[in-house]
């Protein structure tokens, strides 16, 4: 099985599965996305249980603050578990062995990479019963169920795999730790940080309405998320990712209706209440980055010998 | 002992191993050498100024054992790992096998096992798993792992813990199990670095006829080491290495004679009383013998050569380089 598909992802399966910090962490995963589920159940506990449209909207915020939360523990939790990958192998001084034998760099990082997907695919599964609850309780459907769970196993893999490669560039753990952290602490703020920056600059110089170009508040995985998830209409404020979606398009239907690499006003596109499929752009952006990252790691992984000829 | 000229020394040709026919003496510079496993010439590493592999002429015959000796940072651990493709040469050339590490490394590492004087293992693997796991890596199909594992703890003695965890090993264990891993692809040339360091008295005989094992199925080892006694009685040919630079190489014996160094005799008589005495060749070793026993007619009841001939010659030469 596994280990003749790739033997590292079949040891690493191994080894994760006696290690005990995988369950510590899938319990703390659970415990918090238990807790914000609780939160927001009691938040609307007043709700009578007749009131059919009310309950749909809890249903709704239930399942988005799911995704979000899910999605936000992807992202604290993968830098720390996949950080160690091949620095840690590094330090054990395991990793020459392994290079010297007939496996190809890329195939260690597959391997590596492959091993910390399952590992998310088993924390998405572990979610699951929570998105059941806010199925049957109203105002989502199977489809954005679906594409809930796909854009955060999407986004895990993607930055599973950029950490992987800051691994295989690392020397040790504590640096590639930190380096994944900062990475993935980048990734969250940078797309707002920029959208700030801009809008102040573009602000300063007069320009009204302020234009922004709307790839730069795509390129956050927060805004993919809701961009693939949210409903358009926004609903109430209470379900996240709708309202962070309704505030986006909104904006762009300020900005005349461009979600442009950069500011025009030479077409008005403001009648569509859907716009470009955002969070595919963002994520063909993102999917990029990371493959410019793992073909570096994937060089690192490569012997002294063998690079550089 | 002063100033042996390491050049006159260096020039002695490899000599035949079990499977090796006669060899030329190789003053020449062999390229692609049917007989030589290994063969460097003026292979350099250098780690910003310093030189840890200064020119090295490396010739290891197919078939032979062979021993690299010298002292800590003398270089050895480099000069394996470029033969092991894992560094890469300054400059010089390098041939494993007959393939360029740097150019060829797959052909290299398919037929070559490195054991890294560095026992890393795995934290939560069980021994056979371990093995399996190296088995898949070269590609090995899985239904031949459970005879090759078998085989491969039973040869290294480990059999009684392969559902032990790696980590739960003994210091001397992992060393054998990292031999294993070595062995898992059937490799022709073994590359040892320092694999009875950490060993017991008791394991580290062990080990040794475990290599003579090996070479009598053909394979040829290199191994390093800076306990002499030790490669002394299992190497064919030996080379002899000091700050990067190969000061000798040749089988031991042929490189005492060539300096002629002198052999330690230690003599126990009956009653206790010991003696030591020098002596230079074997002819002369024997006359010892003879005066002792027929002319003097004493009780000799022990006559050895001391452990560390080898370490003689060892010291001879390095220090033949420091004045
Ligand atoms: N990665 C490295 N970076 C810088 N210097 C190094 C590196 N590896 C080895 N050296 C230096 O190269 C020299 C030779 O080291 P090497 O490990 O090859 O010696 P050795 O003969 O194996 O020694 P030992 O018997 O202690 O194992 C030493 O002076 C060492 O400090
Ligand atoms: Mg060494």
């Amino acid at each position: 099985m596994s280990l003749r598909v790739n033997p590292v992802l079949g040891r690493e399966l191994r080894e994760r599965m006696r290690n005990g910090r995988s369950f510590w962490v899938l319990g703390v995963f659970l415990g918090l996305l238990v807790l914000a589920a609780y939160l927001v159940i009691e938040a609307n506990a007043s709700i009578n249980s007749f009131d059919l449209a009310r309950l749909t909207r809890v249903g709704r915020t239930l399942f988005e603050v799911v995704v979000l939360v899910m999605l936000l523990l992807v992202f604290f939790f993968v830098p720390g578990l996949t950080a160690a990958a091949f620095a840690g192998e590094r330090e054990r001084q395991t990793l020459q062995p392994m290079q010297i034998t007939l496996l190809r760099p890329h195939q260690l990082l597959v391997g590596k990479v492959l091993a910390s997907m399952s590992f998310i695919g088993l924390l998405i599964v572990s979610a699951l019963p929570m998105l059941v609850a806010a199925y049957l309780l109203g105002g989502v459907t199977v489809t954005d169920g679906l594409a809930g769970l796909g854009i955060v196993a999407l986004l895990g893999v993607l930055l599973t795999t950029m950490v992987a490669a800051v691994s295989a560039r690392a020397r040790r753990v504590q640096s590639a730790t930190l380096t994944a952290y900062g990475l993935t602490l980048l990734i969250l703020v940078a797309s707002p940080v920029a959208f700030l920056i801009i809008r102040t600059v573009d602000q300063s110089t007069g320009n009204d309405p302020v234009r922004v170009p709307s790839i730069v508040g795509l390129l956050n995985p927060v805004t993919i998320a809701a961009d693939a998830v949210g409903s358009p209409a926004g609903g109430s404020a209470d379900a996240p990712l709708s309202a962070l979606k309704h505030a986006m398009i909104t904006a762009w239907q300020d900005d005349g209706g461009h979600w442009a690499w950069w500011p025009s006003d030479d077409q008005d596109r403001s009648d569509r209440t859907d716009p470009f499929p955002g969070w595919l752009l963002g994520s063909l952006v993102a999917g990029g980055v990371t493959a410019l990252g793992a073909w570096r790691g994937v060089r690192a992984l490569r012997t002294p010998a063998e690079a550089e000829r | 002992m002063t100033g042996h000229d390491p050049a006159t020394i260096s020039t002695v040709g490899p000599t035949a191993g079990p499977t090796a026919g006669p060899t030329a003496n190789s003053t020449e510079q062999a390229v692609d050498t049917p007989g030589l496993a290994i063969n460097t010439s003026q292979l350099c590493k250098t780690y910003g100024t310093l030189r840890a592999v200064d020119h090295v002429d490396l010739r290891v015959p197919t078939g032979s054992v062979f021993g690299l000796i010298g002292p800590n940072g003398a270089g050895k651990s480099s000069t394996l790992a470029m033969v092991a493709t894992l560094l890469r040469p300054t400059s010089g050339s390098l041939e494993v096998m007959g393939a360029d590490p740097r150019r060829m490394p797959r052909t290299v590492r398919r037929r070559m096992g490195y054991m890294p004087d560095a026992l890393g293992v795995y934290d939560s693997l069980r021994v056979d798993e371990y093995l399996q796991f190296f088995a898949a890596s070269y590609g090995i199909p899985r239904r031949e792992w459970p005879e090759l594992v078998d085989g491969l703890l039973e040869l290294v003695d480990l059999g009684v813990k392969r559902s032990a965890m790696v980590n739960s090993l003994s210091r001397g264990m992992k060393q054998r199990l990292s031999l294993a891993r070595a062995l898992v692809h059937d490799p022709e040339l073994l590359v040892l670095d320092e694999p009875a360091s950490g060993l017991d008295p008791r394991a580290r005989v062990e080990l040794r006829e475990l290599l003579a094992a090996l070479n009598r199925m053909g394979k040829t080892i290199v191994i390093s080491s800076h306990i002499l006694a030790e490669l002394e009685e299992m190497c064919s040919d030996v080379a002899i290495m000091e700050a990067g630079r190969l000061l000798a190489s040749g089988p031991p014996r042929q490189i005492f004679d060539q300096l002629g160094a002198g052999r330690t005799i230690r003599v126990r008589f009956a009653g206790g009383e010991t003696e030591t005495h020098s002596v230079a060749t074997d002819d002369e070793q024997a006359e010892l013998l003879r005066r002792l026993v027929v002319d003097e007619g004493r009780a000799v009841v022990e006559f050895t050569e001391q452990s560390g001939g080898l370490e003689q010659l060892f010291l001879t030469i390095t220090e033949g380089l420091v004045q």
